[in-house]
């Protein structure tokens, strides 16, 4: 063991170590595709039925 | 006798196709975090098992990596280093909670929908769909689904359909919210493919948007090209859900459906800009194997204005992926940056106009709230949430973004990344006040989902990223 090359103490603090993001894939959700005057409509047509 | 890992504490092994000239070392936290480390510290805790003493530690680990530890270097790590991040469990360990990553530009105001458990079991059903021979027709069929649609119909024509009637928007939106469930699910069905474990699904607000989330934490320990799978899935996903409207769009001559189709495709498009957390910013940190792309933008433009200076977070990529992802961080500023002013220039005109639609629209929940029509109170209050919600969003972004760069510049003397990298002095135990990490763990432990409520204060949140 003694070939080999000892850490400092400086090393070890400088070590990786580190809270990795979290993976969390998104979609868009467009509101503005909501119509309000085409579900109003829709409601509408529904009560007629 | 040595510490003992924490409960659940998982060993992941080395990132797979890492960008870095020194490949990070993964362990998953009990609370569904991963946590990168050196192959030294992994090796320590891996060594961990609560018998063990620390001279016996210290000469494995000497003999794994190559370099002379000593047992007081090994206390040294294990107090100093696994310690403060929730790895261990027995030393002292009474205040010392694990660190949480607060990125730049994240996901907020997250409502859990499906559970995980649920996801999983939906996943699991729907990978058939990953069969090579599937894949490659579904894709086949989407050309000349396209051929079709844009060759033979055409945009305008198809929009037309709206135009000449608007009630078709309300067939129109269901489909296209079940399309973005059914991207989600593309994800986690990808991801379960590869060998790892989706989590919830869910909808929150990125930016000024409301979008539907899948956690996929759990993809950290594949290797790239499970990865990249599971950042494509949910596309791909899209890509049968086009198919299979084509499909009902023959069977039934309806042509609302082709106005979904073409949604659909806008939705693919919006997907792959690589400067916001959308899947085009994970298939660019899963090309070049660096998991935290936003974490390089600080050592790119500090050693762009210390010529010369490479910052060693930078200096600890390989060449190729440094300069790829030099060229991510100019683009991304500059897209980001153009963004800003464009708020800042037409800002105050958003905001009036935005104020008045506002303003209106109270008036019209009074209108409808006089009328005693239940159907109409309903969608007036809708109407003005989904006004309202860009604006607050719009408004919250800018002021994280603010207290961001305020915090930066009156933290200059140390920078939270070299701070992460160093964390010898580690978490002061008067700088931290942690709600229950245990309730954490078991809620976790219960529903598959990371409790984000928890957070270190702001004197020390920053160390953890």
């Amino acid at each position: 063991m003694n070939e080999l090359t000892e850490f400092s103490l400086d090393e070890l603090d400088t070590q990786e170590a580190t809270v990795l993001p979290d993976r969390e894939l998104m979609a868009k959700v467009k509101a503005k595709k909501l119509n309000v005057a085409g579900l109003v409509k829709l409601n509408k047509l529904v009560i007629k039925l | 006798m040595t510490a003992l890992p924490a409960a659940d504490v998982e060993l992941l092994g080395e990132y797979q196709g890492s960008g870095h000239v020194e490949a990070p070392w993964l362990v998953r936290r009990a609370d569904g975090r991963t946590v990168s480390v050196s192959r030294v510290l992994y090796a320590v805790l891996a060594a961990c098992d609560g018998r063990t003493s620390h001279d016996t530690i210290a000469l494995r680990v000497s003999a794994e990596v190559g370099r002379r530890l000593t047992a007081d270097q090994v206390a040294h790590v294990i107090d100093r280093k696994l310690a403060p991040l929730g790895l261990l469990q027995g030393c002292d360990s009474r205040d010392r909670r694990p660190a949480f990553a607060a990125p730049l530009l994240s996901l907020w105001f997250r409502v859990p929908l499906m559970p995980a458990r649920w996801v999983n079991g939906i996943s699991r059903a729907l990978g058939f769909l990953f069969a090579p021979a599937l894949v490659i027709v579904t894709l086949v069929a989407l050309v000349a689904v396209d051929v079709w649609l844009f060759g033979t119909r055409g945009v305008q024509e198809i929009f037309g359909v709206v135009l000449d009637d608007p009630l078709v928007l309300a067939i129109v939106t269901p489909l296209s919210l079940l399309g973005a469930c059914f991207h989600e699910l593309g994800h986690a069905t990808a991801c379960r493919k590869g060998g790892a474990r989706p989590g919830v699904i869910g909808v929150g607000a990125y930016l000024w948007w409301f979008v539907m989330f899948n956690d996929l934490t759990d993809t950290y320990r594949l290797d790239r090209r499970g990865r990249l799978r599971a950042d494509l899935g949910g596309v791909y996903f899209n890509v049968v859900f086009v198919v299979g409207l084509f499909a009902a769009y023959l069977a039934t001559g309806y042509e609302p459906l082709l106005v979904v189709m073409l949604f659909a495709h806008a939705d693919i498009a919006a997907q792959f800009w690589p400067f916001v957390r959308l899947d085009g910013y994970y298939v660019m940190s899963d090309l070049t194997g660096v998991p935290d792309l936003f974490g390089m933008v600080r050592p790119v433009l500090r050693s762009a204005v210390r010529r010369g200076a490479v910052d060693p977070a930078l200096a600890g990529l390989r060449p190729r992926v440094r300069w790829v992802v030099t060229a991510w961080v100019v683009s991304t500023v500059l897209a980001l940056g153009s963004l800003c002013v464009w708020l800042a220039v037409a800002g105050p005109a958003l905001a009036r106009d935005a104020l008045a639609a506002l303003l209106r629209q109270v008036d019209e929940v009074g209108v409808a709230f006089a009328s005693g029509d239940l159907a109409d109170r309903a969608l007036a209050v809708t109407e003005l949430v989904l006004l309202g919600v860009p604006v607050v969003g719009a408004v919250l972004t800018a002021g994280f973004l603010l207290l961001a760069g305020v915090r930066a510049l009156g933290d200059r003397r140390v920078d939270p990344r070299t701070w992460s990298r160093r964390a010898g002095p580690a978490l002061d135990d008067d700088a931290i006040s942690w709600r229950d990490w245990d309730a954490v763990v078991a809620r976790h432990a219960a529903t598959g989902h990371v409790d984000r409520r928890v957070h270190l204060p702001a004197g020390a949140a920053t160390r953890g990223q």
